[in-house]
């Protein structure tokens, strides 16, 4: 089945086509047909290669040789891991569901297949970039993966506002793309391949048992930092300096394209998408690619240890940060979108603290959690037609299912037991607090307890009290409940994949040897998390269940409900010290240009001018100026013949 | 076979010459007579590339003819001017590009009305020139095409230009004219500096030491290259002239307004020749003979070279920004991407000196395509001013698909030829100057900037209601557009297809070289 493995992206790819060519023809069913079978098929085939991986191991990478560049040859080929088996069944589980869910969503809308075409595209450049086995293709693939989300964010593009939001966020990621494309520049100069093994550990390999992080990480400290066979660094750096440097610079990458501070900027922004796009950026795609890319080079942070303090410390900032701003926004989707950057956060945290079973395990249980939140939001959206939480309320009677599925999503991403968050959460605490992270610690747990309060604040406004809208909201179809079903069973029971009794994720990950630092189980501060998130309910339903209270709350609070309600000014500051000065820089440079330097040789040129302008109707004005140059060119010539002969 | 490009230059021009007996009223004729020449000679560019010997980095497919002797030019020796042709790895792939940007541009053409009979005759004569200087095998039959494409340029503009084409013709004639002029002096103290070299002269030749063998041959003088080199005095001279000219050749800062002034003034199917393919002359002149020829030259100004680049990528891009008018954000935009090819000229590097090849191939397709779609949509919507355009995707959905295809090639997107080309280029330039590198991967972040922000303007945004009557792509314009689209995309997933071809040559100039 490893052998398939290339059909699991290939299959999108061929919908992609499909409704490329003759998408306009087809009928909604039809093009649904196509787009959620293939990511079905897709999903399907990576189950059973995590299965077979299960049993048998990882198989080595297959490789073809793509492009001769300079004295080497650089290799594209597919590879598959316990990491990426694990990511595939995740990205094209839920991908199916979300591509099934939009087909109610998107209803009626008059590029409907020309959406499946994108969503389809995009699901290819995300299996993509995780089934391949070199960095450059990763890049590659990358960087598909934020045009997909750039065209999908501007999907309706007549909106100025997802116009712009289309653009800032390719913008905002593509800063942290050209830190990334430095780093696999550096990486290229220092080991001379692409392929992950080869940087990793000197060579392409064959033996099962160094295979995707099987290795222990220090089989790669020992490669590049005294490993025979390296190459001379570039620019004379000693060995920990550049690895530093190189997992510095991929981890910008990261930062911009999981939306950490301080590029968590466009993710919030990005929700002007349509809502199944949002799921799929903030669930499966787009925002998982930041983290697999940290986890995919781990041996890398591994080796640096000052590159991983960083990890850390921007995780555990974004997730304190965004989980504050999420405390007081109004729009149900933006809510759920700082959460997001909020929960991405805490992965990376858990990375840089070298729990790598635990940041893994969090991606794919937040996969499945926050696919849901966004797929009941955008039901309730379809529902209601607003995305004011104070024009809701009262879902609860009027939409049982949607009040299930978003209460299972809301306890799971609030990390209360048995549902799957708390399990991958308090993993990740439990990692910051024994490897002596005590302050990262501390933050990781209030912003646990902001997180249980923001969102059941979202299940309050929403679900509770009396619908006050003036529309009729109702249930979406099959296409819109099945999903919704699919999700809600995960996000509860999710996290019994890796308990401390049963960790069958962690054994799975590590089946060819420990990866990174894995947490001991510590009951007491399991009871601390659930506490922590029960609090954060707590609070939310008394300030909410009440009328009033939330307001005294806020005015209480002050200036910080200001920072917080205005997301800490980080757009209006980015406006003022980036945005705005390279405008005025560009319009300066712009006028210099045209009245300066053209200016000057408007001036020299005069003479020119003025001659030309007299013979300008005649026919011949033109051979003469001609002429008169090359009569000119004649003559600097021979002096200029003359003066190098003299040089000789 | 060997004469295929010698027929790439001669069909264009026949073509050129058979055009003026066919009557001006006949105007399909005209059409058709041109657009036969432009598609034989690119199927004949074509059957040199695909019959290219990709192992081989000499010279091929030479084709050579006497035109003048001057007897006892040198003593008793005479001096023999010809014209001869003859590709190698860096020149094969934009011959390949003359070939099809100009079927294209001939195709773009339709849209003149105007003294339709000269323009073909013209735009004829340009491509006929264009083949010529990528072909060509000596220093004088380069020198002859390169003052061919000058004048026919200078007429295209300044017939079928717009309000401001007579001036902004003048400006491109003087300029260019100007960059000639130093080049040819370069020329002309490169051939006499190697003549003298390979007769073990002494290095301190006098004025009026006549050699008695003068060659003009490309080839050979870079046979000569690799048995000695010429003194450091003479490289570093010769050096700076080569790069003044290539530098005012190819618009860069500060040499570079009278750029954006002709492309605001050409109409679409020139401006597709002079971005396409023109523009990327004067990177040729520099690879071909101060790269080849004056190593060590290059080598002493590689920093201030580099710079340069960089000023160019950044300025351009930050200048593109503000532009208003397309035709000007693009003329911006090829200057920035042009530095990025001189930045990784400078790094000495063979994979530098490839992703040059690579960019230039890549830009001369992407900028084509961006003035061939930019130039369909207003042709619609009568206007090149972003301000004054807005939310085309719903009226011209084909033709804002493709200028979204092009605008993002042209930021580097994975998938299409400009990604593989900056990765080689910045491979080659962080090897060598990791600080100025780092400064053009700002670049990188502009384009991104200017060029989505151009796109949010013209094919975002609500629909403005004096746009919705427009009619999308005609046949004719599908072809060309999936054309260009077609290859951008070949060479972004499987560049070997230019790769290879390349490859050789590069590595055996770098061998040479030491770099």
């Amino acid at each position: 089945m490893t052998g398939l493995a290339w059909l699991v992206p290939v299959l999108p790819l061929a919908a992609y086509v499909l409704l490329l060519i003759g998408g306009r023809r087809l009928a909604e069913g039809a093009v649904t047909s196509i787009a959620v079978l293939a990511v079905a098929a897709s999903f399907v085939i990576s189950l059973a290669i995590m299965i077979q991986v299960a049993l048998h191991g990882p198989q080595p990478a297959v490789t073809f040789p793509w492009l001769v560049l300079g004295s080497a040859t650089i290799s594209f080929g597919f590879e598959v891991t316990s990491l990426n088996a694990m990511m595939l069944v995740m990205v094209s589980f839920v991908s199916a569901l979300v591509l099934l869910f939009s087909r109610g969503y998107m209803r009626g809308d008059a590029r409907f297949a020309r959406f499946y075409q994108y969503l389809s595209l995009f699901v290819f450049a995300m299996l993509g970039l995780v089934i391949t086995s070199n960095l450059l293709e990763f890049y590659i693939f990358w960087e598909l993966v934020g045009v997909c989300s750039y065209l999908l964010v501007g999907f309706w593009y007549f909106k100025p506002e997802a116009a712009a939001a289309a653009k800032k966020a390719f913008i905002v990621t593509r800063i942290g793309d050209v830190g990334l494309f430095v780093g696999m520049i550096l990486l290229y100069l220092g080991f001379h391949t692409m392929n992950f093994d080869t940087i990793f550990y000197g060579q392409a390999v064959s033996s099962p048992y160094t295979m995707a992080h099987g290795a222990p990480a220090l089989l790669f400290a020992a490669h590049a930092l005294t490993g025979p066979g390296i190459h001379a660094l570039p620019y004379g750096l000693a060995p920990a300096a550049f690895v530093t440097l190189t997992a510095l610079l991929v981890f910008v990458g990261a930062v911009g394209k999981s939306a950490q501070f301080p590029l968590h900027v466009w993710l919030p922004d990005a929700m002007e998408g349509p809502t199944p796009v949002s799921a799929l950026i903030h669930a499966a795609t787009m925002v998982a690619a930041g983290v697999y890319l940290v986890a995919r080079m781990f041996p890398l942070f591994q080796a640096s240890p000052a590159a991983s303090d960083v990890v850390a410390i921007v995780g555990g900032f974004t997730a304190i940060l965004a989980a504050l701003i999420g405390l007081t926004q109004h729009d149900i989707k933006r809510v759920i979108a700082y959460s997001t950057v909020s929960q991405l956060g805490y992965m990376m945290l858990a990375l840089g603290v070298g729990a790598y079973v635990s940041g893994i395990f969090h991606l794919m249980t937040h996969a499945f959690f926050k696919a849901l939140l966004f797929l009941t939001a955008g039901s309730v959206i379809h529902a209601v037609e607003t995305q004011d939480l104070f024009e809701m309320g009262g879902l609860r009677k009027l939409m049982p299912l949607t009040n299930a599925a978003f209460l299972a999503g809301a306890l799971a991403l609030s990390g209360i037991p048995p549902f799957a968050g708390f399990w991958s959460k308090d993993e990740i605490l439990s990692a910051a607090f024994s490897s002596g992270n005590y302050v990262l610690y501390a933050v990781g747990l209030i912003a646990a307890f902001c997180t249980a309060f923001y969102i059941f604040r979202v299940y309050f406004l929403t679900f509770g009290g009396e619908y006050k809208g003036d529309r009729h909201p109702h249930e979406g179809g099959l296409a819109m409940t099945i999903p919704l079903t699919a999700l809600a069973v995960m996000a509860t029971v999710a996290g019994f994949f890796n308990t401390p009794w049963a960790p069958w994720i962690a054994n799975f990950l590590q089946d060819r040897g420990a990866v990174g630092y894995d947490p001991a189980v510590n009951w007491g501060l399991m009871v601390v998390s659930a506490v922590v998130g029960l609090a954060g309910i707590g609070l939310a339903y008394y300030a909410y269940g009440a009328p009033g209270r939330a307001q005294r709350m806020a005015q209480k609070s002050g200036f910080l409900y200001t920072l917080s309600f205005n997301k800490f000014y980080f757009d209006e500051l980015y406006d003022r010290i980036v945005t705005r000065p390279i405008r005025a820089i560009a319009e300066a440079l712009g006028f210099v240009d045209r009245w300066i330097i053209d200016g000057l040789v408007r001036l020299v040129s005069g003479g020119v001018y003025t001659g030309g302008a007299g013979l300008r109707y005649g026919n011949t004005g033109q051979i003469q100026t001609y002429g008169l140059v090359t009569l000119f060119g004649v003559a600097v010539l021979l002096i200029i013949a003359a003066g190098i002969g003299g040089v000789l | 076979m060997n004469d295929a490009l010698f027929l790439t230059v001669l069909l264009p021009a026949l073509a050129a010459l058979f055009v003026l007996f066919v009557p001006a009223r006949a105007a399909s004729a005209v059409r058709g007579v041109s657009l036969t020449a432009q598609l034989l000679a690119l199927l004949f560019a074509l059957a040199a590339y695909i019959g290219f010997n990709k192992g081989m980095a000499v010279f091929q497919f030479p084709f050579a003819a006497t035109w003048l002797t001057v007897p006892n030019a040198f003593g008793t020796t005479p001096l023999v001017i010809r014209f001869a042709f003859g590709a190698d790895g860096i020149s094969m792939p934009l011959i390949l590009l003359t070939g099809v940007v100009g079927l294209m541009a001939s195709m773009r053409s339709h849209s003149i009305h105007e003294r339709v009979k000269e323009h073909y005759f013209w735009q004829l004569l340009l491509t006929a020139g264009l083949y010529g200087v990528f072909a060509s095998a000596d220093l004088f039959t380069f020198f002859f095409f390169l003052e061919a494409t000058l004048v026919t340029t200078y007429f295209l503009i300044s017939v079928w230009g717009n309000e401001g084409r007579r001036r902004a013709a003048t400006k491109f004639l003087i300029y260019r004219g100007l960059a000639s002029v130093v080049l040819l002096a370069g020329f002309i103290g490169l051939a006499y500096s190697y003549a003298v070299q390979a007769q073990g002269a002494s290095m301190q030749v006098y004025l009026g030491f006549a050699p008695n063998f003068l060659s003009l041959s490309i080839p050979q003088l870079i046979s000569e290259a690799g048995k000695f080199q010429l003194s450091i005095a003479a490289q570093d001279a010769l050096y700076l002239v080569f790069l003044l000219a290539v530098l005012v050749e190819e618009a860069f800062v500060p040499f570079h307004t009278w750029l954006p002034d002709a492309h605001e003034q050409a109409d679409t199917g020139t401006n597709m020749l002079i971005g396409g393919v023109l523009m990327k002359i004067g990177l040729y002149i520099l690879l071909r003979f101060a790269v080849e020829l004056l190593p060590q030259g290059l080598q002493q100004f590689a920093w201030l070279t580099g710079l340069l680049g960089v000023i160019s990528i950044i300025y351009g891009a930050l200048v593109a920004l503000a532009q208003k008018d397309w035709r000007r954000l693009i003329a911006f935009s090829s200057i920035s991407h042009m530095g990025l090819v001189l930045l990784a000229i400078a790094s000495l590097q063979a994979v530098g000196l490839q992703g040059a090849v690579f960019m230039l191939v890549s830009s001369g397709l992407l900028t084509a395509l961006l003035f061939y779609a930019v130039g369909a949509q207003a042709d619609r919507t009568k206007t090149f001013e972003i301000k004054n355009l807005g939310g085309l995707s719903k009226s011209l959905p084909v033709i804002s698909g493709v200028l979204l295809v092009a605008a993002l090639g042209s930021v580097g997107l994975p998938g299409m030829s400009g990604f593989i080309s900056e990765f080689a280029l910045f491979l080659g330039s962080f090897a060598t100057f990791p600080w100025l590198a780092a400064v053009g991967t700002l670049g990188m972040i502009l384009v991104a900037l200017y060029l989505l922000y151009a796109m949010q303007r013209t094919t975002f945004g609500p629909q403005r209601t004096e746009y919705d009557q427009l009619a999308d792509a005609r046949p004719v314009e599908y072809v060309a557009m999936a054309v260009f689209v077609a290859l951008v995309i070949l060479i972004g997933v499987y560049p070997s297809v230019l790769g290879d071809v390349v490859h050789t040559t590069v590595q055996s100039i770098a061998g040479r070289i030491g770099g």
